[in-house]
This record gives C-alpha cells, structure tokens and sequence, in this order.
C-alpha cells in the first residue's frame, strides 16, 4: 500500500517554554484526533515527530495513524534547524519507500516546520542535503515575530507566519496541518517541479502567507 | 469520539522499574549517560496495540545512553505489573532495549507508571523518578468505512463531470466482440466532493464506408477504437482534460484508421507486415521485418497527428476559458493520462492464400498507445497463459507521479512513436483499458504487472469473481445472452470494491471475446 509519510519537525527551544511549548501539545494532541477520524489519514498516513532545541530527537518514528500517539516534549535549549534538516534526510531516506520494478513508493514526503526563532548551529550542510532530497509538499511556519524568515524562505517556498506563538494561532496552525494530510494524495508530472501551497486547503486567517 | 477507540474495560495500571545499571569503575563514570537515560525517560511514549494483532514497541530511545560496546552499563527491569493479564510482556531484548512485545487479549486504554533509577556499582543512587505515560489497546480493527462521505460536486464550476458512467456494444459484424465499461468516482473524490477525472469512450465501425466488393470481406471489418484517461489530481480541470483527450484521440484515429485517404494504405501496411512475419514464421526465417518497419513509419505518424489533436484540443479549451474568465489558466490544469486501444479483425483465411497446407484463420490486429499510469493488456489464457501488456507505465519515484499527453514534448513523432504497439493475435479473451484506480490494488508491483499468474488472478478471482454477471457463464449461455448495458452495469458495481487504501477514481473498459472465454472454461471444466 502507498503510504503518506508525514514528518512534523518542531521547535522545543527554550524560547518555547511556557504558552507557546503547551500550545504545541495541545495542537498535537488535536492533530492526533483529527487524523483518527479521518478515513484517508487512518488507512494512508504515517506520521512522524522531529524535536530540536540543541540537540535534535525523532520522539516519534514514522507511526501509522491508528498507531500514534503524542509525544512527550519539554522546552529547554538552543535551535538546531540545520541539526533538524539533516536529521528529516536521514529518517526518510531510511523509512520512505521509492518505486522500484518490485514495490510501489510511498507518496513524497509532506513536512511542517514550526520554529520561533534563530539557528544557534551551522545551517549550510543541513540546508544542501535538505534541498537535495524530493519532498513533497514542505512548509516553514514561523511561529511569532523573531523568526529567521529569510532562511525558511531558503528551506521552502511556502512559509506560513503566525502573528503570536499563542495558544489560537498554534492550534490553528495544527488544525491546517491535518486538514492538509487528507487531501494530500494527488496524481502529479514526474518531471514535474516542486510541490506548492496550491495543493493544499487554504490556511485560516491566523495563518498568513509569506509571499516569497 | 468514534466507538472503536473506547476501552472495553480497565484494569489495574500498568507498571515498571526501570534501572540504569553502571559497574564501570569508579572515577570513569559517565554522567552523560546517565542524562542520557533519563531523557529518553521522558520521552517515552508507546505506540497504540490493536487487538489479536502482534505488537512490538522497542524503545529505541534509549540506545544512546547505552553506548553500544559499553558491557558495564546496562538496563534491567523490575517490577513489571498488569502486562501480562493483556497478553503482553516487558521485558529488555537480547540488544538490551526494553521492549513490549504480545498479541493483546483485549482492548485497553490506561496509564503506565514508570519508576526509572539507576545503580552504581551495585548501590542504588537517590535520583529516582517518576513518569506516566498512557497506553492503549484499540479494537480489533479500525473500521473506516463508515467514516468516508459521499458529497455531491460543487455546481458553480465550468465543468461538470458524472459520478460514474457506463457504456457498451455489441459488435456484431466483427465476430463475436463485446465492449462493455464502467467508470465510478473514487471514495477519496467523494469525500472531498471532488469530481471524477477519469473518463472513457469508443468508436465502433458497424459497417465501413470503405468496404470493397472484391475484397473477400476483408475491409467489412473496420478498427474499433477505445480510449481511457485519468485526469490528474493536481489539475483544476483535469475531468475536462481527460474527457478531450479520449473523444479527440478517439475520433482521430477512428477517422485516420477509417475513413481518411491514409486509411486504405494504413491498413495495407498493417496486412502486409502481418504477412511478411507469417511468411518469415514458417521459414524459421527470423530477423527484422521490412514492412514492419513500414508500417510503424505509417503508425507512429497516425498516433502522431492524434495525439497532436489531443494536445491542440486542451490547448485551446484552456485559451477559451482564459478568454472567458479572464483568469490564469494553462494546459497543465487539464493534465490527464491516455490509454488507446484500435482493434480490427482480419479475414484472413481469405486474404492470404500463401500458406498451402491449411486456411489461415482470422487474425486481430490491436494497435495501442499508452502514457501515463494503469495499464494496456490483453488477457489470453489459452495462448500459452501469456499476458501481453501493451506497452508500459509510467510511474515515478514515488506514488502519484507519472507522465501526461497534455506535455507538449509528448505530442512529436519521437516520443508518440515507442510508445505505439502494434499485435496480431490469432484470439483473445479480453483486452483491458484500466486506470490506476483499478490495477493499484491488484498489482503490488510494477514487474507484478507482467507476469501472468498476477494478470489470471486479477481476471478470474477479482473480476470475474467479483462481477459475475458482467460475464457470460455456460449457464446463461444456454439461458440466452445478457444484455450488453446490464453486463456494463454489473461492471460498475464490482467497481464498489472495498480495498483498504485505495480509493481512487477506477476505470476498466473491456472488449471481451464471449465464445472463446466459455470455452476456455468449459475446458478447464472438463479437466
């Protein structure tokens, strides 16, 4: 069967303690119920959880949905985004299926990235290999008003900003997220380019788009 | 919250102790490992068990602070509770991770109380702690049906598409070939209210305008042209697009074939390198044949200028609703796959006189253009149980990518040519025109796709099996055929099928030869 691989990367840095760090809890465990009512997510989708603060953890595995369940994530630290573009690589070329003459691929890859904040590593490395690799659909989310949004825009074409790290706009921000998991199987060019927002349903208005 | 998540009972809460054990001599001992541990700790959390189902959760996460090679420090666990009255066990693997491994008993949904300390050297530090983590058993399985939605298609759109659709034909003066096809909406388009984007449609030569008096019946037989496409998900229009290109491509060629001044040496360039290989055959003389050549020129050329017309059709449609609406809209947005099958039968017991010891029997010619995913194939258990898929798919890396006719670059002779196909076949139990809805969850593979036990399965456990009335059996043989649109019907309920994780839009057009498949079978009975 063709999976969905969907791989949330998220920001627990210590800028995250508090509302913003509960919020994101919230937003998964809400992303969570969504998905298991959801026919298509609940026979197709696989879901994985990246952390980075300092240092950069898959918490959770690429997980069908019924099997899911949250993670537990504390806030303390620095920003890892290149530790966590090399670290996505590295799971999906281990988990994701490509098409051979033997077996079926798995859909391309969908990933979120929520981040409040600056790298305090290295990015370029990260970056290269990131971009190497054939996503589908990949969208940066910077969460409130300190965020490195000239890098997300180097990570992807489609970032998404939230006025405030608060506890509506994250919830909103997740509820997007599940509403773009289930219509995300859609037949496209194989010599195709990138996968863009227009595949998705539109963001609600605590999501604003960045226009690159 | 849906019923199959609900815990059938509870039970005691689950628990364990885990230890962190450390005999590395004194002065050596890392303390990283030790915050190591307790961060996976923390991080623990378990997948969801299902009922009846084996389930294996290793945590992983602690492989880190084990440091592979360090024999000194290790896990062990104490105190394990309530696992096995669930049919579970915790236990630490011969790797050293602690893991739950079982086939669950029953439904469950509750805490795991999690004591982690460590030792030194054989004596307990203070540092303990405590986590909670739940952990659930679901219900056998997850039935999802249920939870799809059939919603009606929007209204305010510049297309409109049927949620399904059938046709059929009986051909009378072509022998006994009967076309019948069913096209449905898929679940995950319904759910969405999205509209069906696959489309098909066929061409029938009741009689030809070219028919000769003194041709022995030869040109009484003209091509039948089917078609098939799957518009693609990522278009707009795509249902518009795979609607043009199977009514252009199938007009094309139905009029190229038959009734153009490049009908007669088309289909003399056909019969010719019918002849040439026959002629070759028995010699034993092996080796190109000229006129096949000649004939490809002339077919590569045909599908040509019918994929040209494809092409120039969605063209211009887009121009037409760019004008009208006065928004950005390009070819792309009705991408879509195509999939052509022309079919005609030779006479040729008259026709060709050469052979001396016996009268030829009639032969068919099927010519094919395929791109794009699903599949061409001619199903043939008689013939040395071979499949003979025409031509090949195009499938990407990853699922959902392939390749489209609305690509400008498809449209040259260059790329139109490899892709046509051109058999003779003595007979046939069925050609298939299929998308991907369709062949996806029967074929798990692409090399699946050429092989015949996949094809024989498909054809007789599924299809058959599935739609029995879309069939002839020896018993309504007897009872009188069944009349062509009720076969078509019961094609498109078989198209319901349930398969967990395929809900795509499915398309199947068959042209299905009745007397030799019920002796095939009354064969196989009589074995």
């Amino acid at each position: 069967m063709r999976r969905l691989p969907v791989y949330l990367l998220l920001d627990v840095s210590g800028s995250m303690s508090g509302e913003p760090i509960e919020a994101v809890k919230t937003g998964m465990q809400t992303l969570h119920n969504a998905l298991r009512k959801d026919p298509y997510a609940l026979e197709s989708a696989y879901v994985s959880v990246i952390t980075f603060a300092s240092e950069v953890n898959q918490v959770v595995p690429l997980t069908e949905v019924a099997q899911f369940t949250p993670p537990e994530i504390r806030a303390g630290g620095g920003t890892a985004i290149g530790g966590v573009l090399a670290k996505v690589v590295e799971c999906a070329e281990a988990e994701v299926k490509k098409s051979t003459p033997e077996q079926k691929g798995d859909w391309k890859p969908l990933v979120f990235i929520m981040t409040d904040g600056y790298p305090t590593d290295s990015v370029d490395e990260g970056l290269a290999k990131f971009k190497q690799y054939h996503w589908g659909t990949v969208v940066a989310c910077a969460a409130g008003d300190q965020c490195d949004e000239e890098l997300l825009a180097k990570i992807t074409g489609n970032v998404v900003k939230l006025a405030t790290a608060d506890q509506n706009s994250i919830a909103a921000f997740f509820k997007w997220v599940s509403a773009s998991v289930s219509t995300s199987s859609k037949k496209i060019d194989a010599g195709g380019g990138d996968s863009t927002m227009d595949e998705l349903p539109p963001p609600p208005p605590e999501i604003t788009l960045v226009q690159p | 919250m849906d019923k199959s998540f609900e815990p059938q009972s509870t039970s005691p809460a689950l628990s364990f102790t885990l230890v962190f054990v450390d005999n590395t001599p004194p002065g050596h001992k890392d303390r990283y490992c030790r915050t190591q541990f307790e961060t996976a700790v923390r991080q623990l959390r378990f997948d969801v068990a299902r009922v009846k189902t084996p389930y294996l959760f290793r945590m992983s996460q602690f492989s880190d602070a084990l440091r592979p090679g360090r024999d000194q420090v290790r896990l062990e666990l104490e105190d394990v509770q309530g696992f096995d009255a669930l049919g579970l066990a915790c236990k630490i693997d011969d790797g050293g991770l602690p893991q739950i491994v079982g086939t669950p008993l029953r439904a469950f949904k509750g805490d795991v109380h999690i004591r982690a300390c460590s030792k030194l050297n054989g004596e307990k530090e203070p540092d303990d702690f405590e986590v909670t983590r739940s952990f659930e058993i679901a219900e056998e399985s997850v039935d999802t049906w249920p939870l799809w939605q059939d919603l009606p298609t929007p209204t305010d759109t510049p297309y409109e598409a049927p949620n399904q659709d059938t046709l059929c034909k009986t051909i009378p003066l072509s022998a006994p070939i009967v076309v019948i096809g069913a096209s449905q909406r898929g679940r995950s388009h319904a759910h969405q209210g999205d509209f069906r984007d696959d489309y098909m449609t066929a061409r029938f030569a009741d009689s030809n305008p070219l028919s000769r008096g003194d041709d022995n019946g030869e040109w009484r037989y003209g091509w039948h042209v089917l078609t098939v496409s799957d518009g693609a998900g990522s278009a707009t229009f795509s249902r518009k697009g795979a609607q043009l290109v199977c009514d252009t491509m199938a007009d094309a060629l139905f009029n190229e074939l038959n009734h153009s001044s490049n009908s007669a040496p088309l289909t003399d360039a056909v019969r010719d390198s019918f002849n040439e290989r026959w002629t070759r055959l028995q010699a034993n003389c092996f080796g190109p044949v000229d006129s096949m050549t000649r004939s490809r020129l002339k077919l590569g050329e045909t599908f040509t200028r019918a994929v040209y017309a494809a092409y120039m059709a969605v063209f211009n449609e887009a121009a037409t609703l760019r004008e009208r609406t006065r928004r950005h809209v390009s070819v792309r947005d009705y991408n879509a796959t195509a999939l052509c099958v022309a079919v005609k039968r030779f006479k040729g017991a008259d026709g060709w006189k050469s052979d001396k010891l016996h009268r030829r029997p009639p032969v068919w010619a099927i010519l094919s253009y395929w791109i794009g995913d699903g599949a061409v194939a001619v199903y043939r258990p008689n013939d040395e149980n071979r499949i003979l898929t025409l031509g090949k798919g195009d499938s990407g890396e990853y699922a959902g990518e392939t390749r489209f006719i609305t690509s400008k670059d498809e449209a040259r002779f260059d790329s139109v040519e490899p892709r046509v196909n051109l058999t003779f076949l003595r007979n046939f139990e069925g050609i298939i025109l299929a998308t991907d809805g369709v062949t996806d969850p029967f074929f798990p593979s692409d090399s699946s796709m050429e092989t015949f036990s996949a094809w024989q399965t498909f054809w007789n456990d599924k299809l058959r099996a599935g739609a029995p009335d879309a069939f002839p059996s020896l018993q309504n043989e007897k009872n009188g055929e069944i009349a062509p649109q009720k076969r078509a019907d019961a094609l498109l309920r078989w198209l319901m099928f349930k398969e967990r994780g395929y809900h795509d839009d499915r398309t199947i057009l068959l042209a299905l030869n009745d007397k030799l498949a019920a002796r095939n079978r009354s064969t196989a009975n009589d074995d």
